[in-house]
């Protein structure tokens, strides 16, 4: 087993704020609507250490990827704190800021348009050390066929090629190769090996795992593939609706999930053994938006346990003996009353 | 909910007859500035009217240029060989005018980079609007009001059909065009990894709900993934592909308890497991090495390079295709061997020694 990371904080995130305005227009203008706000991340909280990988999860839409990209300042956050190394990063600029950037990268879900189609591969892969002016000519190519390697792409054969003769799992690899470039202390890794088959992802994953102990490397690790997170990850944290409700090491979170709304993920995952019939659990009520969180618990629309105080206040993230928070009442105010009993025997018929 | 739209929406589902699927010898050589390349090098399979086929396999094996190739989809230049039967009719030997009548009325996909179709500068209800009125004769609000149903199918709020791509998320833009593909309700849906980029719960639902309609419905399916467990739970048969060949195929219960093809093997052994709490995290199986080249393919069993049971006659003699059991084919010489190779192939050793094949 991998040793519980006792490094120092490599990233923090402190009620960490990312809000859009959307439908700000001209014409919402004229109409004399107001510009409405999505709060895509609604105060977050999450460390991750030097050599730890942490995984995030959550419904399509709850604020991961804002998450990923406001961390490494490719997005403002309109509210709290990131630290780097201890160092707050949230209002630098300049230099400092392109500093931080080299040394906080991000793999991008998409390989269809975050890849230049104009370029070669070796140019994606190589056009950083160029930015960030490293090395010599030779130095840099070296570093990118360097880079090609470790994901799995000879460079004899790929780097002239463009990315639109590549397969789509091929282009992932093309970005994961383009983050590592840099060595980055930092790196988020937003779907990587989703488009990967099990066998090219189990090499890609070994390689996050081989960075992030061997380097020191933090990792934050979105994906919604739940098999891989629970086999790479150290810790696993859960978003729902632009906030963590469950946190924790990703043993004890997934195997025996607390919050209502993880235990309804890990409902949803597909058994690989054609020959078990998996009981179905159904979410009801629509996914809600980050243009109108509900008030009290965000997950209050759709919880089969909601209670009238779920409704009134926001619980906490509450601690528990076993390394994990938990942001529900059924931990706090409702704790011993029969609707957290009925939530236990749920959550054990779910479980079996 | 039944508003005259969806009785409307529903009627024309039912008026479609479910199609089958034949493809054989199908091969599809790209033009590419080294030379041909042949993605798909003579595969065969069949689609049963109602039945899910997954189609699965290591990254640029060729799933996509098949899925591709069945709408003739592929770049100009692209060279396609072998037969495309649609309840009997050749797709390849179509021509234009009846080929455009076919595609996505008969036979619609769900490309892999579906996030990207959807045009940024207009509004997502606009485009699924359209794309049914240019495949259809109805007016602007009956084909609104479908949008909106296909919406709710895919779980989307209706108001949302007023936005633009980018204010959706990742995963948002994946079920807009989802919805459009099941617009036109063709008895063929080609799904090329559809769900990838969704949560599980969401995930799980579109499933379901693909394949609630499916089965009501008779609707034929391909499914292209990597999550074995989407296979298990959706499938009836499953193809497996390995550079540009279809190496193993089966009902799925066969395939994939009883995988024979030392391939099939691996990529089950590699799925992840999380360990148990206080249980040492079992070595993930990676099988070494890469795809061969396909501008210039090895002669004898394409997996060779990377087999851990390969011998001689492997490397000059090609395995063909063949039935082991009703259903159940293997191209590996050694087909009969595969108990051993199941149990030596969940040994990491096992996949470990041909490391400098990479
Ligand atoms: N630039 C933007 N303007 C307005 N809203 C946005 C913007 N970017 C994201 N959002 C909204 O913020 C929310 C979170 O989006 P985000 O992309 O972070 O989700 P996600 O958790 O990564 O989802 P997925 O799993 O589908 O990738 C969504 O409701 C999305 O519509
Ligand atoms: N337009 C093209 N021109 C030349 N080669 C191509 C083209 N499109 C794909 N290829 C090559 O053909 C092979 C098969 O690609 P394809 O996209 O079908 O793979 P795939 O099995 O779908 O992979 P993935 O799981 O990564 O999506 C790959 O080696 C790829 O590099
Ligand atoms: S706080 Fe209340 S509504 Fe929220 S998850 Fe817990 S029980 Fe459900
Ligand atoms: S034919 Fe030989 S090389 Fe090919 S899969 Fe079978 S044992 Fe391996
Ligand atoms: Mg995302
Ligand atoms: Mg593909």
């Amino acid at each position: 087993m991998r040793q519980p990371a006792s490094a120092a904080p490599m990233i923090e995130a402190r009620d960490l704020k990312t809000h859009f305005r959307v439908g700000g227009g001209v014409f919402t203008a004229l109409a004399g609507q107001k510009p409405q706000v999505a709060r895509a991340l609604d105060g977050v909280d999450l460390t991750i250490r030097a050599g730890e990988v942490v995984g995030l999860v959550g419904e399509s839409g709850c604020g991961k990827s804002t998450l990923g990209m406001t961390l490494v300042r490719m997005v403002e956050p309109t509210g709290g704190e990131i630290l780097h190394d201890g160092q707050p990063i949230t209002g630098i600029a300049g230099a400092r800021l392109k500093a931080y950037r080299a040394r906080a990268q991000i793999i991008f879900q998409d390989p269809y348009s975050s890849l230049n189609p104009r370029l070669t591969v070796g140019r994606i892969v190589g056009e950083a050390l160029q930015i960030h002016g490293i090395g010599t000519r030779a130095d840099r190519t070296e570093r990118m066929r360097d880079a090609l390697r470790k994901v799995r792409l000879p460079p004899e054969e790929f780097e002239d090629r463009f990315p639109s003769d590549l397969s789509g799992g091929q282009r992932q690899r093309v970005a994961i190769a383009r983050g590592l470039v840099l060595d980055p202390s930092f790196i988020v890794a937003d779907e990587p090996v989703s488009m990967l088959d099990v066998s090219v992802q189990a090499g890609v994953l070994e390689l996050l795992d081989e960075l992030s102990r061997n380097l020191g490397l933090a990792v934050l690790y979105i994906s919604h593939d739940i098999a891989t997170v629970g086999y790479i990850c150290d810790r696993v944290a859960v978003m729902y609706l632009g906030r963590v409700v469950e946190e924790g090491p990703v043993r004890t979170i997934l195997r025996h999930p607390k919050h209502p709304y993880t235990q309804r993920l890990m409902a949803a995952i597909p058994n690989v053994d054609p020959l078990v019939r998996r009981p179905r659990v159904v979410l009801e009520g629509d996914v809600p938006s980050p243009l109108n969180v509900p008030a009290g618990c965000r997950f209050v629309t759709r919880c089969p346990y909601a209670q009238e105080i779920c409704r009134r206040a926001e619980p906490d993230l509450l601690r528990e003996g076993d390394g994990r928070t938990a942001r529900c009442h059924l931990y706090g105010a409702l704790a011993g009353t029969p609707v957290a009993a009925e939530a236990a025997k749920d959550a054990a018929a779910i479980a079996a | 909910m039944a508003d005259a739209t969806e009785t409307d929406f529903d009627r024309r589902l039912n008026l479609k007859p479910p199609v089958r699927l034949t493809v054989e010898g199908l091969r599809v050589i790209y033009r590419t500035r080294r030379g041909p390349f042949q993605a798909v090098d003579g595969i065969s399979f069949e689609v049963e009217p109602g039945t899910v086929l997954g189609l699965v396999g290591e990254s640029g094996c060729g799933k996509s240029t098949v899925v591709k190739a069945l709408m003739r989809l592929l770049p100009d230049g692209t060279r396609i060989e072998g037969r495309v039967l649609l309840d009997g009719q050749d797709l390849l030997a179509m021509d234009k005018r009846a080929l455009r009548r076919v595609r996505w009325n008969k036979v619609a996909l769900i490309t892999q980079s579906a996030m990207n179709a959807l045009d940024p500068v207009i509004r997502v209800g606009d485009q699924i609007v359209e794309s049914i009125r240019a495949h259809e004769a109805v007016d602007r609000a009956t084909a609104w009001r479908r949008a909106e149903t296909l919406f709710r199918l895919v779980g989307l709020p209706a108001h949302r059909l007023n936005e633009f791509p980018h204010q959706f998320s990742g995963g948002m833009r994946q079920r807009a065009v989802i919805a459009m593909a099941l617009s036109l309700n063709a008895g063929l849906l080609l799904a090329d990894e559809p769900t990838t980029a969704l949560d599980p719960i969401m995930q799980d639902q579109i499933m379901s709900r693909i394949r609630g309609i499916q089965e009501l419905l008779h609707r034929s399916m391909i499914l292209v993934t990597h999550d074995i467990g989407l296979v298990a739970e959706n499938c009836d048969m499953v193809a497996v592909m390995y550079a540009g060949q279809i190496i193993e195929k089966g009902p799925v219960a066969e395939v994939l308890v009883k995988p024979r093809h030392p391939y099939t093997i691996g990529l089950h052994n590699a799925f992840p497991r999380m360990p148990e709490e206080g249980e040492a995290r079992p070595p993930l199986i990676s099988i070494a090495g890469g795809l061969p080249n396909l501008l210039n393919p090895p002669p004898g069993c394409r997996f060779a390079p990377r087999c851990p049971f390969a011998t001689e006659r492997c490397r000059v003699e090609t395995p063909p295709l063949r039935e082991l059991e009703p259903g159940h084919s293997a191209a590996c010489h050694y087909a009969e061997r595969a108990e051993d190779f199941r149990r030596l192939g969940l040994l990491p050793e096992t996949w470990a020694v041909k490391e400098a094949a990479a």
